[in-house]
C-alpha cells in the first residue's frame, strides 16, 4: 500500500491522487513524497550528513550547498543527532539510525510523509520513548503523514484517523476512539487492545419484558440495556457475538447471585497489573487483575460482565451491530 | 606444509630463471646467478610484444565482461523473471565445460567467420571465463544491497540511472574490483584458448613460453624468466585484491 | 521432578583471541516444582547457563546438581532434563506423533505405553488432532506445542525452555504464554525458561533470575524484582512502560527542607521522608519512579510538582502523559477517562513509598 503511494509499485487498478492530481504514472522521484523505511535504508557509504543532505542534492530538489548545510543542521538538532553528522551508518545504534532516516525525510517539505514501521526494530523501552517523541514532532509538522504499523499502540497514539487493513482490504477507517469503542468487525476489535477482547457467542432470550443474553450457559445475569436492545431487535437474529474488553469484567472470590461462576485457569502478573485467565463453560476469558492477587489454579471465581460496555457483532459476518455506551460516537463539530 | 608444497615449483622457477643453461640440471642451490636469461628475453623485443598482447587481450576481456556483467548481475539479483535461475546457472555452466570440449567447434567457427588469430576473437572467447565470474560475484553483492535503499534514493528525488550510479556502484565497488582482478588472473593464465585460437599475430605470454622449446634443446632458463615476468602482474594484483575482498562496507545500512 | 542447584558456576571461552567470561560465579537454587526464569538482554550469559545445565556446553568451573546428583560429567541424555529449543528443531520427515515418541522409542519403551503417553501429552497441549501431520504443515504456535510436548514426554526432572515464545507473533505469543503457565500447574515439573522479554518472565515465573553481563543481578519473585529492584539495571529492565530514571541533585531549600532538583530542568520536589537522613546536599543521585506510581492531583501543594503536558497518548485501556525533562521524557500512566492536551498545566504527585533511589557510582539501591 505504502509502496503504491510512493510509486515504488504501480497499481493495477484505481487511482492515487495528491492535491487533486492523479499520480499513478509518475515516477517516485517526481511525486514529492518522503518516506521512512522499516529497515532505515541509509546509504552505507555516506556519512550521516550526506545521508540527510541527499534529497537536497538530488536533481529534483537541488539546493545551494550553504542552504543544505543550514537545513541539515537544523533537522539534526531537532532529532538530537547533530553530534553524529560525520559518522557512517555502521557506527550508529539502531535508535540513531532510525533518527537519521527520519532526518532524511524531514529535511525537505514533501506533500506527504510515508512511514513504514519506523519503530518496529527498536527494543520495547526505546520504542515507548520514540513513540512519544514522534508524536511531539508530528504536532509541530503539519504535513499529511501516512504511518504503517502492526502495533495497535502506535496507531492509537499517533493517528488522527486509522485505516485497519486485513488481507488487502480496509476493514474500517475511523478515529482512534471509533476504532477502539465501535470496531466495525470482530477483526478490528481483536486487533486493538491487550489482552485481547473476549468475544463470546450469546443467545438472545426475552423474559419478563426484558431481553437477556444467554452467555456461557447462563441466561439470568445479562440484561441487555435498552438502547442496544432496540438495535438487536431491529437486527433480528437470535444469536449474536458479544465482545467484552478484559477491563470490563469484574471478579470476586465470594459468590453473589448476580455473578457468574468460573474457575481460575492461569494468572500472569506483569508488574503494575496482571492478566487473569478464567475458564467458564469450557471457554477461556481474559481479565485484568491486580498484580499482587493471590490465586490458585482451579480455584472458583465469580465474574460480573459489564454489559453497558459490551460490543455486539453479527454472529455470521462478524460485523458491528451496536454498543450501549456513548463512547466512540463521532462528536459533531 | 601445503604452502611449501605449492610454492616450491614457483620458487624453483624463480631460481632457474637466474641460472645459466649449463647449470640448469644441478639440483644444488649454489650457483652463479646471472641476468643473462632476462637479457636475452628483452633483447629481441619479441617478448615485450607478447606481453603487451596479453595485457591488451586480458584487459579487453575483463572490461567487456564488466560492461555486460554488471547490468546482468543486477538484473539477476533484483528482477523476478521466468527462467531466472536457469539463466544464472547457464552462465555458471560455462565454467564447468572443459575447454578442450568446446575448442574444436570454436576453432572451426572462428576460422569460418574470420575471428581466428585476432585480438577480438580472443577477447570474445575469454568471456567464457570472465563473464560467469563477474556475474556470480556481483549478483551476491547486489543481493546484499537492500532494495529499500534504492527506493529511498528514488523518493529522495534521484532517477533510476542516478540511483544506479550514485548508490549501487559505490556499494558494489569492492566486489567489482575483486571480481575483475580474479577474472583478469584467470584470463591472463589461460593457455588452451590462446594456443589454439590464435596463431602468429596474437601470441600471449603463456603461449610464448612454448617457443623456448627449440628442436634440439629446451631453454629452461629463458622460459623460466619469461614465465616469471608474466607472473609478476598477477602477484601484484593478488596483493591488491586482498584489500578489496573485505566486504564490510555495506554493514550498517539497514537494521543490525 | 527434581531440585536444581548451581554452585559457583563459571564459563569462559576464547573468541578472536579474547577471553570471554560469559558466566561469572553463578549461585542459584531452583526448588522442586518451581518455575524459574533466566532474564537478561541478549548476550548476557543466560542461554549459555541453560546449555550448561542441559549438557550441551562444557562447564569451566563450578557444579551443577540435579536431583542431588552432580551432573557436570554426565552426558546430556543421562541428566534427566528435557529441552525445548528456540527454533523448534522438530524432525521434518517424522509425523507429530513420531516426533513426540522419538525419545521414548530411543529408550525402548513398549509401543503400548508410548501410545498412552503421547496421547496424554497431546491432550494436555491441545495437539491431538495434529498427531498425523508433518511439522512442515504446522503453524509456529503448533510447532512450539509439539516441541514442548517432545520435551515433557520423557518426564524430565527439569524442563528447560529456551526462548519458547520469541518466534511467535503477538497474539499467538500471548495465548501460548497463558497455556505455558497453565501447563506448569498441571505437570508441576521444575522448569527453567530463558527469555529476554521481561513480561514473559514476570507472567510465567515463580522466581526470576535477572542476569547482566554474566553476573546474577537479582533473584526473586516477580513482585520483589518489580517493587524492590536491587540496582538501576534491574529497575530499568523490569516493567512496561519502563521506569522513569533521572539524575537528581540534592539541596537544602531556604525553608530548610531537603529537596531534589531533576538535572537539566527546573523541576523540584521534596526528598521523601525515608531518604531524608541518607541524602547529602549537592550530591547527584539516580532517582526512579514507575509511570503507574505518579498521580495527577487537583491542586498544588509542597509535595507536588507543577508542570505542563508535552504529549498525551490515549491507548484504549489506559492513557499516558509525557512531560519533557531535559533530553528525556517523564512518563506516567493514567486511567482512561481524563484526556489532556499538549500544554495543559498539571500537578504531579510521586507516591513516596514507590520512589527508588540509586547510587550513581555503582547503580546500587540506596536502602
Amino acid at each position: 500500500m505504502l509502496n503504491l503511494i510512493a510509486g515504488i509499485l504501480v497499481p493495477e487498478e484505481g487511482v492515487i491522487t495528491m492535491n487533486g492530481n492523479v499520480v499513478n504514472s509518475l515516477e517516485p522521484e517526481d511525486r514529492n513524497v518522503a518516506m521512512v523505511f522499516e529497515n532505515y535504508a541509509l546509504y552505507p557509504h555516506l556519512t550521516v550528513f550526506e545521508n540527510i543532505a541527499s534529497p537536497l542534492r538530488s536533481p529534483k530538489y537541488r539546493q545551494p550547498e550553504g542552504k543544505i548545510r543550514e537545513e541539515v543542521e537544523r533537522v539534526a538538532k531537532i532529532l538530537r543527532i547533530d553530534w553524529l553528522l560525520q559518522r557512517l551508518p555502521s557506527e550508529l545504534s539502531n535508535g540513531q539510525r532510525q533518527r537519521v532516516s527520519l532526518g532524511r525525510a524531514l529535511v525537505r517539505n514533501p506533500e506527504v510523509f510515508l512511514m513504514d514501521e519506523p519503530l518496529t526494530h527498536l527494543d520495547a523501552k526505546l520504542r515507548h520513548q520514540m513513540r512519544a517523541e514522534f508524536k511531539e514532532m508530528q504536532a509541530n509538522l503539519n504535513t499529511t503523514t501516512i504511518y504503517v504499523t502492526h502495533d495497535y499502540l502506535e496507531a492509537l497514539s499517533l493517528a488522527d484517523r486509522i485505516a485497519v487493513l486485513n488481507q488487502g482490504r480496509i476493514e474500517q477507517i475511523g478515529t482512534p476512539d471509533e476504532i477502539y469503542y465501535r470496531p466495525a468487525t470482530e477483526f478490528v476489535a481483536e486487533a486493538f487492545g491487550e489482552p485481547e477482547i473476549n468475544i463470546l457467542t450469546a443467545g438472545l432470550v426475552n423474559k419478563d419484558g426484558w431481553m437477556y443474553l444467554n452467555l456461557l450457559g447462563d441466561s439470568d445475569h445479562f440484561a441487555v440495556p435498552g438502547r442496544v436492545r432496540q438495535a438487536l431487535e431491529e437486527h433480528g437474529a437470535d444469536t449474536v457475538r458479544a465482545g467484552f474488553r478484559p477491563k470490563d469484567i469484574k471478579y470476586s472470590f465470594t459468590g453473589d447471585p448476580s455473578m457468574l461462576r468460573a474457575s481460575v485457569y492461569s494468572f500472569e502478573p506483569l508488574g503494575a497489573k496482571a492478566i487473569l485467565t478464567v475458564q467458564a463453560d469450557g471457554q477461556l476469558i481474559r481479565l485484568i487483575a491486580a498484580a499482587d492477587l493471590d490465586v490458585k489454579p482451579d480455584q472458583p471465581i465469580y465474574l460480573k460482565f459489564n454489559v453497558e460496555e459490551a460490543i455486539f457483532f453479527d454472529s455470521g459476518t462478524g460485523r458491528f451491530i451496536a454498543r450501549a455506551g456513548e463512547k466512540g460516537v463521532r462528536s459533531v463539530g | 606444509m601445503y604452502a611449501l608444497f605449492a610454492l616450491f615449483p614457483l620458487f624453483w622457477m624463480l631460481l632457474i630463471s637466474f641460472k645459466h643453461d649449463r647449470e640448469m640440471f644441478n639440483t644444488i642451490f649454489v650457483f652463479h646467478p646471472t641476468l643473462e636469461n632476462y637479457r636475452v628475453l628483452f633483447s629481441t623485443g619479441e617478448y615485450i610484444g607478447y606481453f603487451m598482447n596479453n595485457v591488451f587481450v586480458s584487459v579487453g576481456a575483463v572490461l567487456l565482461s564488466l560492461v555486460v556483467g554488471v547490468p546482468a548481475a543486477y538484473a539477476l539479483a533484483r528482477f523476478d523473471f521466468k527462467g531466472k535461475e536457469d539463466l544464472a546457472f547457464t552462465f555458471l555452466s560455462f565454467r564447468f565445460a572443459p575447454e578442450m570440449l568446446v575448442i574444436l567447434p570454436l576453432f572451426l567457427i572462428y576460422q569460418r567467420i574470420g575471428l581466428y588469430d585476432t585480438a577480438f576473437g580472443l577477447i570474445w572467447v575469454f568471456q567464457l571465463i570472465s563473464l560467469p565470474f563477474i556475474i556470480w560475484i556481483l549478483r551476491g553483492y547486489f543481493e546484499d544491497i537492500s532494495p529499500e535503499i534504492e527506493h529511498a534514493a528514488r523518493v529522495d528525488g534521484y532517477s533510476w540511472w542516478r540511483v544506479f550510479l550514485k548508490i549501487n556502484m559505490p556499494l558494489i565497488k569492492p566486489g567489482m574490483v575483486a571480481a575483475a582482478l580474479l577474472s583478469f588472473i584467470f584470463v591472463w593464465n589461460n593457455f588452451t584458448f590462446a594456443l589454439l585460437l590464435a596463431g602468429q599475430d596474437v601470441v600471449t605470454t603463456t603461449v610464448a613460453s612454448l617457443k623456448y622449446i627449440s628442436s634440439d634443446t629446451v631453454h629452461y632458463g629463458q622460459m623460466a624468466a619469461a614465465v616469471t615476468i608474466s607472473a609478476l602482474p598477477e602477484v601484484i594484483l593478488a596483493l591488491l585484491i586482498q584489500k578489496h575482498l573485505v566486504r564490510g562496507l555495506s554493514m550498517g545500512a539497514v537494521k543490525g | 521432578m527434581a531440585e536444581l542447584v548451581i554452585r559457583d558456576l563459571n564459563k569462559t571461552y576464547m573468541k578472536q583471541k579474547e577471553r570471554i567470561h560469559a558466566v561469572k560465579s553463578l549461585n542459584l537454587t531452583a526448588r522442586d516444582g518451581e518455575f524459574i526464569a533466566f532474564l537478561g538482554p541478549s548476550g548476557c550469559g543466560k542461554s549459555t547457563t541453560l546449555r550448561m545445565i542441559a549438557g550441551l556446553e562444557d562447564i569451566t568451573s563450578g557444579e551443577i546438581e540435579i536431583g542431588g546428583t552432580v551432573v557436570n560429567r554426565l552426558h546430556p541424555s543421562k541428566r534427566n532434563v528435557g529441552l525445548a529449543f528456540e527454533n523448534y528443531a522438530l524432525y521434518p520427515p517424522l509425523t507429530v506423533y513420531d516426533n513426540i515418541a522419538f525419545n521414548l522409542r530411543a529408550k525402548k519403551t513398549p509401543e503400548e505405553e508410548i501410545k498412552r503417553e503421547v496421547g496424554k501429552i497431546a491432550e494436555l497441549l491441545h495437539i491431538t488432532s495434529l498427531l498425523d501431520m508433518k511439522p512442515a504443515a504446522l503453524s509456529g504456535g503448533q510447532k512450539q506445542r509439539v516441541n514442548i510436548a517432545r520435551a515433557i514426554v520423557r518426564k524430565p526432572g527439569i524442563l528447560l525452555l529456551d526462548e519458547p515464545l520469541s518466534h511467535l507473533d503477538g497474539k499467538m505469543r500471548q495465548s501460548m504464554r497463558t497455556e505455558l503457565k497453565r501447563l506448569h500447574t498441571e505437570i508441576k515439573s521444575t522448569s527453567i525458561i530463558v527469555t529476554h522479554d521481561q513480561s514473559e518472565a514476570m507472567a510465567l515465573a515463580d522466581r526470576i533470575a535477572i542476569i547482566n553481563e554474566g553476573v546474577l543481578q537479582q533473584f526473586g519473585t516477580p513482585l520483589e524484582v518489580y517493587n524492590h529492584p536491587v540496582n538501576e539495571f534491574v529497575a530499568g529492565f523490569i516493567g512496561e512502560p519502563p521506569m522513569n530514571l533521572f539524575t537528581v541533585h540534592a539541596f537544602t531549600a531556604k525553608t530548610g527542607k531537603k529537596m531534589f532538583r531533576i538535572e537539566d530542568s527546573l523541576l523540584e520536589f521534596e526528598v521523601p521522608a525515608a531518604y531524608r537522613e541518607k541524602v547529602r546536599d549537592s550530591q547527584p543521585y539516580r532517582f526512579g519512579i514507575r509511570p503507574a506510581d505518579i498521580h495527577i492531583v487537583g491542586g498544588s501543594d509542597p509535595h507536588t510538582i507543577s508542570t505542563k503536558v508535552t504529549i498525551f497518548e490515549s491507548l484504549g485501556e489506559e492513557c499516558r502523559v509525557h512531560i519533557r525533562v531535559g533530553e528525556t521524557l517523564l512518563s506516567l500512566v493514567t486511567g482512561e477517562d481524563v484526556h489532556y492536551r499538549t500544554g495543559d498545566p498539571i500537578h504531579l504527585l510521586f507516591r513516596e513509598d514507590r520512589i527508588h533511589l540509586f547510587d550513581p557510582s555503582n547503580g546500587n539501591r540506596i536502602q
